[in-house]
Parts: structure tokens; C-alpha cells; sequence
């Protein structure tokens, strides 16, 4: 009787998740923005007030949905950030640290919210120990007051800005900018959008301190805006950024420092009050002599501390977030449609050999073939919507190189480029831990120490890239650093020590043969395993992760330039290009990405070595597979005339699988099998294919090493190199 | 047209079952179980563990599944393990006749369809008329069997434990 009462709960649940989630990956973003703000110098205070924001939004939402831990977090954290935009605690890169430490653990009290079910699940203690002392450090910072903005600034002025606001004022002034006031006239019922424009004009040129309404004008349907503005730039710049608006602006206080944009024609026509000085850092006096807010101050529509909160009430972006499972069922509606127009279709056909009302018969068939196309597109739109910027992904990956880096006592700049790529986002889940793996052996194995890089010849910062692209059906990833690159003897070594290679074998490998080494497990250049790396373990199992997910990773590497890894996956694994095969009259269908060839086999191609049958193709011996042996209904009769061998290939294995015919090429749907199934262990999925029959989806990468793995027992074959 | 679903989604039973759960003044507590037979012998499955009855849709066998399964169906797009519960009640192979059905059934979201020779009709039993701690002869697997119940003087129906043959399978 509480089943319903229960789906209701985690329908919530799913939604306070989805929506707290979406709230931490922007506190993430804005935090790395922050970082690299920081080391360019000066962040834009608006980036802190957005996580200020973004922590406070949270802790409403975790206290509505009773996730305690979490909303005290989320307090914690506002009251901190609250302290750094009032510039009470200085942002160093350690408050920094410790900042983006609470996101982990905040991502770490939602991940096991989600396991547990239970808004007041305990996430598992992380290394949140070395945050109080970052924190206790940050505090120390006190700022400097040398400046009386009472005596600068007007009291009607000061007295409705926020601490905030006036913090930023104050900042400001200290450093000896120009405040001006913009006064502008909206009309109520379109004020969001023009006010967002002026906004985005004023942006660039400064900093807007806040915006003060007034009902002066009197007009009921319209309002007059002031924007206090700190200016960078040239007056001229803002006028121009003005032009064409109804906006007068009024200097608050003259600026002691030359704006930043200086070209020579305006330089220099004088600023009224003084401006213009051409030395920074001279005390400002006080300038009663200019006018501020010569109207009496208005009554403000808000008071100015709600006004500041109520912009984080608004929803942020106009997506949605969809549970994939929801997807999956829709594309299983559009696979139903597709049977239906199919029996439609049919229907269609045999009208138009009967006998009369051909027109009709006509008339249905071209309807269909709209419907058909139609249905195509809808097909196409919802994979579209599986689809997700691979950035989200990047995002964690930068979080960690921070960590990583700084932890190594290495400088490492990771470059991004391509964020935007879409991949289907099953992949990006299951691509995160892979590209973790090796950006952590790339800053700690590839970039060096930066003494050794200095006697290189290389910057003190290593650089770490990260780029994603698009090519075809494919995504390409690339992983590259600017270390020493791998050690091709030392990886020799270690794969002959581990009993991979004999040392003959390993004087006959080309460079790429060398390279691809360091997938085998236990394989590792280090001398000595790190906390992070170096123990071997984690590079065969990247291969093996990508590989289950029909992608492929290579590596490229020179001495003493950088190592780079290039990952290469199919964009969608929703719907994937399959080759139709038929075994003992059952249809199956080979992921195409696995299929190196297929070939024609007659008995007579058919080698013994040692038992195993095998056969020569290009001068290489390929092992033989027969799927009805494999799949343990072998047939009795011998190989007939003629079948097919198809070629499948995983890294440097292939195998050649001999079935009775191959029947077509087609995308296929993959669903997956169920647990009941599991045993199995050579399929993926299920697929249906134009009538209501399932045909299942060869697990290729499956098969290929269960084969070798029984083949090594029985008579470990020789090691097949492609 | 094989495998057209037929109209017998569970829903119309339902009501029927509704309305005898809210009847509480009638002999205590009912229990409800869907009636299918199996070799001609009836036997009963919790009516609240089956959520569809679907004529067979074509079969893919499914290499290397464990014995029962019989292989993966297509049901409204889902892709749906069917169990062969003669098999696992242990009664002997014969062929499918032509008024089976396939039961729908899941185990942790995952669809389960179990293959019976027909559905007949939906059995209400009180408490006193089901009887547990069945022993029989030992070829008989009675660990699948919650009990029999009687519905009346002549009718014996062996309840399946659905949710133990399940939970059996995916050990």
C-alpha cells in the first residue's frame, strides 16, 4: 500500500538530485574560472558573488529537502564566501583549495544520498581533514582600510549598498577608479531584457556596483534606473557603450588612475574633477564639490539585500534534465513505430495489386512514406538529446589536475579546447575514469620537476591538453603533455621482466609495438610506485574500459617533447553501424567498429596448429572461431563449401569468426540483456531487426579474449600481433 | 502479425480485485492468484506479481543462458528473458501448445516473462482454504511451491513462488 507513496518520494529525490547536482557543477565551473582568473591575476569579484550565490541557493534547496549535512555545508561554505567577497579573507590559492575541496565534498554527500536513498546519508569521510587548516590560514588576511568613503562618497548613496556593495566600492575607490552614476528610463513591462542589455553594454567597460531604482519619473509604467558603475575605461568608452540608449551619466567620484584603455586620442582630454592624473596612488581628497544624487533617494521598490538574493532565485539556464532511462523508453516507442509502419507498409503494398480504389492504395502509400520519414527524424532528434557536451566531463578533470598537481608540487596548466564536442552520455560516464587515469600518469610520470624542466629548456608550468573533436562517426580525445616522454626501454624492460616478451622478442618490436606496452598489466616506467601512480595497475585497465565501449586508445611518445594519447569512440553507443551475420539460422549482428574484414572461407583455407584451426590471411596465421562451437551447439558436419570468416579485431588481436553467411548491414538499437542473462557472457545486448524477432549483439571484445584466455591454458598460441 | 499483443493486460482483472480487497466484512483477508495450467494441472501465481498476459512473441534462443531460460522476447520494445517454469517445476519437455502465454513478470526491474501452457482465470481464496508445508514424493520441487490452495471442494490449484524462482534465477 506504500508503493505509491514510495515512487513518490524518489521522483522527488531524483529531482532534488538532478537539481542539486546541476548547482554543484556550476559552483565547480565558477570555481576553476576562479582559479584561472587568480593566476592571470585579479578574479572578477562577480565570479565570487556567484558562488557565493550558487552555495546559498544550495543550502535552501538541501534544508527544503532535509538533507541537513549538506545544507550545513552549503552554510559553512556561503559564510566563507561571504567573507572573501567582502574582502575580509584574503582568496588564496590554498582558500582555494579548500573551496573546491567542499564541492568533492558536496558531490560525495550527493553521490551517497543517491545510493542510500536517504536525504541524510553519511558520504564516506574524504580528504576534507586538510581543509580547517587552509581555511584557519585564509582567515588571517586582514584588509587593509586607508580610504573614508563617507567622505567620498555621498550618504544617500552609501547608506542603501549592500556590505557587499559597498566593500566593492570601497575597493574600488582604493584603487583609485572612477564611480559614475548611469541613469536610466525603462518601461516596466519590458524591464528584464533592457536592463540585461544595458548590463551587457556597461560590462566590459567596468565594474556595476548595483542598480538603484527610483520612481521619480513618475509615470507609473515607467522607471528610472541608476547604475553605479566603476569604470576601467575611458569616458569616452562609455559614452559610446551609451549611444543610442535614453541614459545620462553623472560622475560620483573622479578616477585618480588613468583608465586602462588609453589610446592616444583620448588621453589627453581632461576629466572633469581632476581626473586623469597621471600618477596613480595619489590620496584622492574628498569631493563634496561634485553632486551626488542631488534627488532625494527614492524609494527603493526592494531593499537592496533582497535585490541582490532574489537573482539566484531564477532559474540559471533554460535546459532540462532527463533521466536516460526516459530516452531509452522513448526510442523503444519509435523501434514500436517502425513495426507498425513496417505492417502499414505491407497493408499499402497489397492494396495497389488489388483489384480497385488503386487512387486510395496511392494516396496510403505516400502518406506512409511521410509518416517513414517522419519517424526518421524523431529517431534522430531523440539521440540528439543523449547527446552532452563533453565538457561537463572536463570540468571534473580539471578539478583534478588541480588537486593532483598541487599535491605533486608540480605546476600544471591544463589546456582545454573542444568542451563542447557532444558525446552520447553513457560514454561520458564511462569515459571519465579512463581519461582520469591518464592524466594523473601524465603529471605524474610525464611532466617533470621543474628544475629538471628548467635544464631542459622548458617553462617551469607543464601543460597537460585536453582536446576533444569530432571526426566522423567518431570522437576523438587527445591527452598531451609536454614531459619527458616515455622510456621505450625501461617499458621493454618491465614487459620482460613481467614475462610478456622474451628478450628476443622485444629486440624485434617496432616503436609503435614498444608504446603500446605500457597497456599490458603490471607494465610501468616508474622505479618506484607513487601514492598516484606507478604501480602498473590502471593503464590496462583504461584499455579495457575503452575497449568496452568500442573505442580504441593509442599512444604516441618522444623523448624529452611529451607523451599524447589519442581515444578514439563512437559517437552514439544508443545506435551503432552492425554487421548482420547468420549462424545456424539465428541472425546476430557484430558491432561494425570490431569488424576489421570478412572474407569468403572454403574448407580448404582451413590450417591445423596444434589442434587450433587457424588460416592464412596476408601471410599472417589467423585463429579460427566457429560461433556454433562457441556458442556450445556445435554442429556435426564439416565445414560446408562455403562460409564466411568474419575478422575481428581488438587492439592487436584478431580473431577470425566463421558463421554460415553474412546477411546485411544495418544501425541497430542496442537494449541491453538482463542480470538473468549475465552468464551468457558474449553478448551485449539485443537488437530487434525489422520483424518483431530479437537478434543479439555480439560482445566482440567478449569473445575475443575469452578465446585467448582458453586458447593460453590449452596451448598458449603465439602472441598475435596485427 | 506473431506475437500480437492481445487485450489482456492485467487491468481488467484488477478491479475484480479491488473491490474484493475493499470488502472486508466477507471472510477475513482474500488472497488472489492468477490460475494457469501446466501439463493440464492448474496451478496459481501471486496476482500481484504478474503484470501482463502476452501471447508468445518469436523466440531468439540465447547461447550459453542457463538451461531454463528458454531465450529473449520482445515485449513493447523491451527486451524480455523468458523462463521455461515446466523446466523449473521440473515436469517434462514437450512442445508449446497454442493457447500458451507468457506471464509477466520482474525481478529488480528487470522483465521476466514465464511461459505457461494457458491462463484460465483468477482464483480468490481465503486464508483457511490455502495450505502451506506441502511434502510430496522427492523428484518434486516443492522449494518453487508456496502451498495449495482449494478455491472450493474440488478445485486444487499449486501456488508457484514467483518471487523465490526469480530471485532463484539471477543467484
Amino acid at each position: 500500500m506504500t508503493k505509491p507513496k514510495r515512487r513518490d518520494t524518489s521522483k522527488v529525490m531524483k529531482e532534488f538530485l538532478s537539481e542539486a547536482q546541476e548547482l554543484v557543477e556550476s559552483l565547480s565551473r565558477n570555481l576553476l574560472n576562479i582559479d584561472s582568473a587568480l593566476k592571470a591575476g585579479e578574479p572578477d569579484p562577480d565570479m565570487i558573488n556567484e558562488v557565493f550565490r550558487g552555495w546559498h541557493t544550495l543550502k535552501g534547496l538541501a534544508s527544503t529537502f532535509g538533507a541537513e549535512a549538506l545544507a550545513k555545508l552549503a552554510h559553512e561554505e556561503e559564510n566563507l564566501l561571504d567573507e572573501i567577497r567582502l574582502g575580509r579573507i584574503d582568496l588564496t590559492a590554498d582558500a582555494l583549495d579548500s573551496l573546491l575541496e567542499s564541492v568533492e565534498t558536496a558531490i560525495r554527500a550527493l553521490n551517497a544520498i543517491d545510493a542510500a536513498g536517504d536525504v541524510n546519508a553519511v558520504a564516506p569521510a574524504g580528504a576534507s581533514e586538510a581543509a580547517p587548516a587552509a581555511r584557519g590560514e585564509a582567515r588571517a588576511a586582514q584588509p587593509q582600510i586607508d580610504i573614508d568613503l563617507h567622505e567620498m562618497v555621498a550618504p544617500e548613496v552609501l547608506e542603501v549598498l549592500t556590505e557587499f556593495e559597498e566593500h566593492r566600492l570601497r575597493t574600488n575607490l582604493q584603487q583609485g577608479r572612477g564611480v559614475y552614476r548611469v541613469r536610466t528610463r525603462f518601461a516596466l513591462q519590458s524591464i528584464d531584457a533592457e536592463l540585461d542589455a544595458i548590463k551587457r553594454r556597461l560590462k566590459p567597460l567596468g565594474e556595476i556596483i548595483t542598480y538603484l531604482p527610483s520612481t521619480e519619473s513618475g509615470d507609473p509604467d515607467l522607471l528610472d534606473i541608476d547604475v553605479i558603475l566603476v569604470l576601467n575605461e575611458s569616458l569616452d568608452a562609455l559614452d559610446t557603450a551609451l549611444e543610442g540608449l535614453e541614459a545620462k551619466r553623472e560622475q560620483i567620484v573622479a578616477p585618480r588612475v588613468q583608465p586602462r584603455d588609453t589610446s592616444q586620442t583620448l588621453q589627453p582630454k581632461p576629466e572633469r574633477g581632476g581626473a586623469a592624473a597621471p600618477k596613480p596612488a595619489q590620496p584622492a581628497g574628498p569631493l563634496s564639490s561634485v553632486p551626488v544624487l542631488a534627488e532625494p533617494r527614492a524609494d527603493a521598490l526592494v531593499s537592496s539585500r533582497s535585490r541582490e538574493q532574489g537573482a539566484s532565485l531564477r532559474s540559471v539556464s533554460q535546459s532540462v534534465r532527463v533521466d536516460i532511462g526516459k530516452l531509452d523508453r522513448l526510442m523503444n516507442v519509435v523501434g514500436e513505430l517502425n513495426i507498425i509502419r513496417t505492417a502499414i507498409a505491407k497493408v499499402s503494398d497489397e492494396l495497389r495489386t488489388a483489384m480497385g480504389r488503386r487512387d486510395l492504395a496511392i494516396e496510403l502509400h505516400r502518406v506512409t512514406r511521410g509518416f517513414e520519414r517522419r519517424l526518421a527524424e524523431m529517431r534522430e532528434g531523440i539521440l540528439e538529446v543523449r547527446m552532452v557536451p563533453i565538457g561537463q566531463m572536463f570540468d571534473r578533470l580539471s578539478r583534478m589536475t588541480r588537486k593532483i598537481s598541487r599535491s605533486l608540487g608540480k605546476e600544471v596548466h591544463l589546456v582545454i579546447a573542444g568542451a563542447d564536442t557532444e558525446v552520447d552520455k553513457l560514454i561520458i560516464e564511462e569515459l571519465s575514469d579512463p581519461l582520469m587515469h591518464i592524466i594523473r600518469n601524465s603529471i605524474d610520470h610525464g611532466v617533470e620537476e621543474p628544475s629538471e624542466r628548467r635544464d631542459a629548456g622548458k617553462p617551469d608550468v607543464g601543460t597537460v591538453a585536453l582536446t576533444a573533436y569530432q571526426k566522423g562517426n567518431h570522437v576523438l580525445i587527445e591527452i598531451e603533455d609536454d614531459g619527458a616522454g616515455i622510456d621505450g626501454e625501461r617499458i621493454v624492460a618491465s614487459a620482460v621482466q613481467r614475462g610478456f616478451l622474451t628478450p628476443e622478442q622485444a629486440g624485434s618490436l617496432s616503436e609503435r609495438e614498444i608504446l603500446s606496452l605500457v597497456f599490458l598489466p603490471g607494465v610501468t616506467t616508474a622505479k618506484e610506485a607513487t601514492e598516484l601512480s606507478g604501480r602498473g595497475v590502471g593503464m590496462d585497465v583504461v584499455k579495457t574500459n575503452i575497449s568496452s565501449l568500442g573505442g580504441v586508445v593509442e599512444v604516441q611518445s618522444e623523448i624529452g617533447i611529451g607523451t599524447k594519447f589519442t581515444i578514439t569512440m563512437p559517437v552514439t553507443l544508443a545506435i551503432i553501424p552492425a554487421l548482420l551475420v547468420s549462424v545456424d539460422g539465428d541472425t546476430y549482428a557484430v558491432p561494425l567498429n570490431t569488424v576489421a574484414e570478412a572474407l569468403i572461407l572454403s574448407p580448404a583455407d582451413v590450417q591445423s596448429v596444434m589442434g587450433a584451426e587457424v588460416m592464412t590471411l596476408r601471410g599472417k596465421t589467423l585463429p579460427l572461431c566457429r560461433l556454433d562451437r562457441f556458442f556450445g551447439r556445435p554442429r556435426v558436419e564439416p565445414l560446408p563449401e562455403i562460409s564466411r570468416v568474419v575478422v575481428a579485431s581488438l587492439g592487436q588481436r584478431r580473431l577470425g569468426l566463421i558463421v554460415d553467411n553474412l546477411v546485411g548491414q544495418q544501425d541497430v538499437v542496442i537494449k541491453s540483456l538482463g542480470e538473468s542473462l549475465a552468464d551468457a557472457g558474449c553478448f551485449t545486448g539485443a537488437t530487434e531487426i525489422g520483424d518483431q524477432r530479437l537478434s543479439l549483439v555480439l560482445d566482440t571484445v567478449a569473445i575475443i579474449e575469452e578465446f585467448f584466455a582458453i586458447g593460453d591454458e590449452a596451448s598458449r598460441p603465439l602472441p598475435v600481433v596485427g | 502479425m506473431a506475437g500480437s499483443l492481445i487485450a489482456s493486460s492485467l487491468s481488467s482483472l484488477a478491479p475484480a480485485n479491488r473491490k474484493r480487497r475493499g470488502d472486508r466484512s466477507g471472510a477475513g483477508s482474500g488472497l488472489s492468484f492468477l490460475g494457469f495450467t501446466l501439463e493440464r494441472e492448474e496451478y496459481g501465481a501471486d496476482l500481484n506479481l504478474v503484470t501482463q498476459i502476452v501471447k508468445p512473441p518469436p523466440l531468439t534462443w540465447v547461447p550459453r543462458a542457463r538451461p531454463h531460460v528458454l531465450g529473449v522476447i520482445s515485449i513493447r520494445g523491451a527486451v524480455v528473458t523468458l523462463v521455461d517454469l515446466r523446466q523449473l517445476l521440473g515436469l517434462s519437455p514437450t512442445s508449446w501448445p497454442r493457447s500458451a502465454r507468457v506471464l509477466l513478470t520482474g525481478h529488480h526491474g528487470e522483465p521476466i516473462g514465464l511461459l505457461v501452457d494457458s491462463v484460465t482465470h483468477v482464483h480468490r481464496v481465503s486464508v483457511e482454504q490455502f495450505e502451506t508445508g506441502l511434502s510430496l514424493e522427492e523428484s518434486a520441487r516443492t522449494e518453487c511451491v508456496l502451498g495449495i490452495a482449494r478455491p472450493d471442494s474440488s478445485a486444487r490449484v499449486t501456488v508457484v513462488d514467483v518471487r523465490g524462482i526469480l530471485t532463484e534465477l539471477m543467484r
